[in-house]
């Protein structure tokens, strides 16, 4: 995803979150399981029973009442990175994004404790498997930000460091 | 530049790969005993036949290539002479360096009660790999593993090496597994499930005397009477920083002991938030410095802000807290941030249950504002916003809600790269 700008220099893309125009319809968390779970089917055609479906994404609450979507940051300092035991969890420079191998993960959830953003966790299924962000690898944007009707996730070109 | 690197775990290579980041044209070597890259935090999949020793590494087999570092391994340092920046190396060759960074760790500490097993052939504590493949050894020649301490160490190894035939006896101080992390509630279900699955759990329990047999300990004798026959001891120890080739030296160390939530810890290296000692251009980072616990998360970031600054960059350490620890077995997963024994007349208890699906959630709040410990079992997505509020102890009682629903978004703001603005942004 790493791309020039008109001034030249490197960028690449970020998913923001604009939370004042979040309306709380869990599009993004359909949309994230429709890509992940369910194979790209329609949102329509997920099973929301399905209990061992993931999201990657979050909604929450704030103390008035209002939601806020959450996706990971793919952090240019990744806590999930730094406090890996295993080497699983890498930041990839060129592209910004922070990547989960699962072959190495030894699933001792440290990632998970120091997430600062709540975004990581174990699967529902087996409870072994960390569920992370991959930005929809090999598509040309991120479903929940494709899924997004108002606009309250977003990507954003931001300086390469 | 020059930089020297004692060490290659956590804290080492994490400091080199950081360093040739920032400095081209650097050069770096890395001085290791160790002739394997390998994570500490690893050692028990290796015990339990789980992992090889390849897959016990933390970085991609061509690291040193790939990153243009020299590798001086299977030799350690005897000594430094800070005065002409020299580091006299086991092999009698001497390594020059203009910033050096110490990042030896630790090797295990025996409790001082338990001296008198301590020499016995049979009996291990687990610090580095040589001790992994001693016990892996050993484990399969056993019908009998006993463990003193029941604590993180133990859990590793016991829970899956269960179902496997051993008769396995776990001799715990406190009141329940894993004291120093969970409370009785939370550490109930791991009980239940060692005990179910055959072992023998000793709690409130010390030993008091070891039956012999040449070299070798036959049985132990605990406070109570009760006499446990065993093939083998896995002792949990305290740590020890690998800081005696600094004997003689002008870098300042702290050789005391400290006991820091019942674990004996010996001081090392004295370090402040940049990683920098008492000597200029001298640097330590991880297991081998003093006034912290030893935590895998601490010597990364210990690493990482030595080489920031051993390149002329800003960078601290935002805190060394190292009361932290996400526990998995049996299919339980639970995180606990803090310490969940503290106690006060302003300590306020909050709990969350809902038993049809496994959950629990403990909370302790000091005076209304300042979470002391937290722990989430059953439910652990979301753990990470306490572990910010725990260890630079924020104030949570401007915030109308919960406890156990509180988000980042409560406490902090993001700037224009969607990420949280702390306050000292150079900290990591």
């Amino acid at each position: 995803m790493t791309m020039k700008t008109e001034k030249n220099k490197e960028t690449i893309k970020k998913i923001m979150v604009d939370e004042s125009k979040c309306q709380g319809c869990y599009n993004c968390t359909f949309a994230c399981i429709a890509v992940h779970e369910n194979k790209g089917k329609n949102i329509y055609k997920v099973d929301t029973h399905n209990k061992n479906f993931n999201s990657r994404n979050v909604i929450t609450i704030n103390e008035d009442g209002r939601p806020t979507p959450m996706v990971c940051r793919h952090c240019d300092m990744p806590e999930c990175v730094l406090t890996c035991i295993s080497g699983a969890m890498t930041k990839d420079e060129e592209t910004g994004i922070v990547k989960h191998n699962l072959k190495k993960c030894a699933s001792c959830f440290m990632c998970v404790m120091s997430c600062p953003y709540g975004v990581l966790k174990p699967d529902n299924k087996t409870g072994k498997i960390i569920i992370k962000c991959d930005m929809c690898e090999g598509e040309d944007m991120p479903a929940c930000v494709k899924s997004c009707p108002t606009g309250a996730l977003y990507i954003k070109e931001v300086e390469k460091i | 530049m020059k930089y020297l690197i004692l060490g290659a775990s956590a804290a080492g290579l994490n400091a080199a790969k950081t360093l040739r980041k920032l400095d081209e044209s650097a050069i770096i070597t890395v001085v290791s005993q160790n002739t394997m890259i390998y994570s500490k935090s690893l050692l028990h999949l290796f015990i339990t036949g789980e992992r090889n020793l390849h897959a016990l590494s933390f970085v991609e087999p061509d690291f040193f290539e790939q990153n243009d570092i020299n590798w001086v391994n299977g030799v350690s340092a005897v000594g430094v002479n800070t005065y002409r920046k020299e580091v006299n190396l086991s092999n009698n060759l001497i390594e020059t360096y203009d910033k050096l960074l110490i990042a030896t760790g630790s090797t295990s500490l025996f409790p001082p009660n338990l001296d008198y097993i301590q020499d016995a052939k049979n009996v291990y504590s687990l610090e580095n790999l040589t001790d992994a493949i001693l016990i892996r050894d050993k484990i399969s020649k056993s019908k009998s593993i006993t463990f003193i301490g029941g604590g993180l160490v133990c859990l590793d190894i016991v829970s899956k090496l269960l179902y496997r035939g051993f008769h396995i006896n776990i001799i715990e101080y406190g009141n329940n597994i894993m004291s120093f992390q969970l409370n009785q509630e939370a550490a109930e279900p791991y009980q239940k499930a060692v005990i179910d699955d055959g072992a023998s759990l000793y709690t409130n329990a010390i030993v008091v005397s070891a039956g012999m047999i040449g070299d070798e300990i036959t049985s132990l004798t605990l406070n109570n009477g009760e006499k446990i026959n065993t093939d083998m001891v896995i002792v949990s120890s305290g740590i020890s920083p690998n800081s005696d080739f600094l004997e003689g030296s002008d870098i300042r160390r702290d050789c005391g002991l400290v006991e820091i939530k019942g674990q004996k810890l010996r001081k090392g290296v004295l370090v402040n938030k940049k990683c920098e000692t008492n000597i200029p251009d001298i640097y330590a980072a991880g297991d081998v410095c003093a006034e912290k616990l030893p935590l895998w998360p601490i010597a990364v970031k210990q690493g990482i802000v030595a080489a920031y600054n051993m390149a002329l960059k800003d960078k601290e350490m935002r805190s060394v807290y190292g009361l932290k620890n996400p526990i998995s077995y049996f299919g339980i997963n639970t995180i606990s941030i803090g310490d969940p024994n503290v106690s006060g007349p302003n300590i306020e208890t909050i709990d969350y249950r809902d038993d049809l699906h496994g959950v629990y959630k403990h909370a302790l709040v000091e005076n209304g504002k300042y979470i002391r410990s937290i722990i989430l079992q059953g439910e652990i997505q979301g753990a990470g916003i306490f572990e910010r509020l725990i260890e630079d102890e924020m104030d949570i009682s401007g915030v109308n809600k919960y406890l156990f629903d509180f988000t980042f978004d409560d406490f902090f703001e993001l700037d224009d790269r969607g990420q949280i603005i702390y306050s000292n942004k150079n900290a990591i």
